[in-house]
């Protein structure tokens, strides 16, 4: 029941939530010379040093390592930031929701989807790199990463929604979230292949890792490796619609008791 | 038609202790939280109030008396910890000022936004936003981002904006004080004409010539329970005289 009030809510809600979502893209680079070009900008840029520092220290071949690392960074940084703005997400918005009768549902929302737009435009700037770079790679199968996409953004906002909601009562976790998702990423293969952990026996942290089964949907169709399997299809979609439904029905049933706690 | 009905209504709020680490080492830094006990402060006790179509109610008392908590539980922003509150009618409120501005965006931006918060449609807003922007008179200083406004410019924007969206219940905060006094008469002139189109307008405020001048019934607050209600400039005779003892 709860969730068809949470659907309701958001669409009460969704000019005010298309509206903030817009300023925050406007307002990260405002006054900035290069304005939103900062956004392609930043990831290349960290990809790059990153790549660069791999590559020597690794020796390997910065055309195959480049693209593996966006494809798997990009997403991640979806996703961290998604969950560090989602925690914050009410308390930055106190005086919408202490003023005016907003639903507070879009706030987590908002938070996911200005993280999920700018992940796509660094997804743009990725395909049109990587078409010079390597165009025997494209395939029909890269298709398959806007359903992967369609999954992270449930994550996103599943995620940036039982954020918000600990945050709220527990004040402490904000900090105690940024220590974790670190952890989280150094226990993800971004930087290094899964191949690395399965072959030092290790293949168990990313096999229970849920970071690992949302990338991978992503990361896989985008390099036009073809598709991840069945299996993982099947954990990314149930991992992103139980975390989804449970930061629907925690914030629906916070509802307007939350002016208490802010 | 709008109405507004409460009945033994109380609103509580639960001031939590907010347990740190501090606390635990240093016994007795807490001091300070011992407000409450068991830290609930009934900010509204047993409100009994009705309003019908062409009430102008004005709420007077002192400062922490519960004026803007009741305000805000009037718009829906607080819920109610016991008793019943009814309200029929389009809301349009307008709070404390500090808040509630994308202090990066522009006049116009948070125009929008306001408007679109109080209930608006970006298509609705369309039709109204050059008419708030007129009565605001703010001119050029809409294309500036409104944290160089001073409060008066706030009030000149907020005010313009809750008023334009045709409510049919208008709550207002001691606000427009803040305004010079070209836009106090405007405000007062608008408020005015808004009884014809609004309905009910709750109206907070410290000052009583205005309190006598716009509303005809008016509530005495203190402690969170209504002291006197009835006529307005009995109610607030008697409140100055409170003062004076």
């Amino acid at each position: 029941m709860s969730l068809i009030q949470y659907f309701k809510n958001v669409y009460i809600s969704r000019f005010v939530l298309y509206s903030l979502v817009s300023k925050d893209l406007k307002n990260k680079y405002r006054r900035s010379f290069l304005g939103i070009a900062w956004s392609i900008l930043t990831p290349l840029g960290l990809v790059l040093i990153i790549g660069s520092v791999y590559s020597i220290i690794w020796g390997q071949d910065p055309r195959v390592l480049i693209p593996r690392l966006f494809t798997g960074l990009t997403p991640w940084i979806c996703i961290s930031s998604a969950a560090e703005s989602g925690a914050m997400s009410f308390i930055s918005a106190e005086g919408y929701i202490k003023q005016t009768l907003t639903k507070i549902e879009i706030f987590p929302i908002r938070a996911a989807t200005v993280s999920l737009i700018n992940f796509l435009y660094s997804a743009i700037a990725f395909f049109v790199v990587y078409i010079f770079i390597s165009p025997e790679k494209f395939n029909l199968t890269m298709l398959a990463t806007i359903p992967g996409i369609l999954i992270l953004y449930l994550f996103c906002i599943g995620f940036s929604s039982i954020a918000s909601i600990i945050n709220i009562n527990i004040r402490d976790y904000q900090p105690f979230q940024s220590l974790l998702l670190q952890a989280c990423f150094y226990a993800t293969p971004i930087i290094y292949p899964s191949e690395m952990l399965a072959d030092k026996g290790y293949s168990i942290v990313y096999e229970i890792n849920p970071f690992y089964y949302i990338i991978e949907v992503i990361k896989k169709p985008m390099t036009g490796d073809g598709l991840p399997s069945v299996q993982v299809y099947l954990i990314a979609v149930s991992i992103s619609v139980l975390l989804f439904v449970i930061g629907a029905c925690a914030v629906n049933k916070m509802g307007r008791n939350i002016v208490f706690k802010l | 038609m709008s109405k507004i009905l409460l009945e033994d209504l109380c609103l509580d709020f639960n001031i939590h202790k907010k347990k740190s680490i501090k606390s635990l080492i240093i016994p007795g830094s807490e001091r300070f939280n011992k407000l409450e006990p068991n830290g609930v402060i009934h900010a509204l006790r047993n409100i009994n109030l009705e309003l019908n179509d062409g009430d102008r109610l004005a709420i007077v008392g002192h400062n922490g008396a519960g004026k803007s908590t009741m305000l805000k539980m009037l718009a829906g922003v607080y819920p109610i910890t016991s008793g019943k509150r009814f309200v029929d009618g389009r809301i349009s409120s307008l709070f404390e000022m500090s808040t509630g501005f994308e202090m990066e965006a522009t006049g116009w931006e948070n125009i929008q936004l306001r408007g679109l918060m109080l209930g608006e449609t970006p298509e609705s807003m369309k039709d109204k936003i050059a008419e708030i922007a007129e009565f605001s008179e703010l001119g050029d200083f809409l294309n500036a981002p409104v944290k160089y406004y001073s409060s008066g410019m706030f009030i000149r924007l907020a005010f313009s904006v809750s008023t334009a969206i045709e409510p049919e219940i208008l709550l207002l905060d001691e606000v427009i004080a803040a305004g010079d006094a070209g836009f106090l008469a405007k405000a007062k002139q608008r408020m005015k004409d808004m009884m014809d189109t609004a309905n009910i307008l709750v109206f907070v405020t410290h000052s009583m010539p205005y309190a006598i001048e716009l509303c005809n019934k008016c509530i005495w607050l203190e402690r969170g329970e209504i002291v006197m209600s009835g006529n307005t400039k009995e109610v607030t005779d008697e409140y100055i005289k409170s003062q004076k003892r």
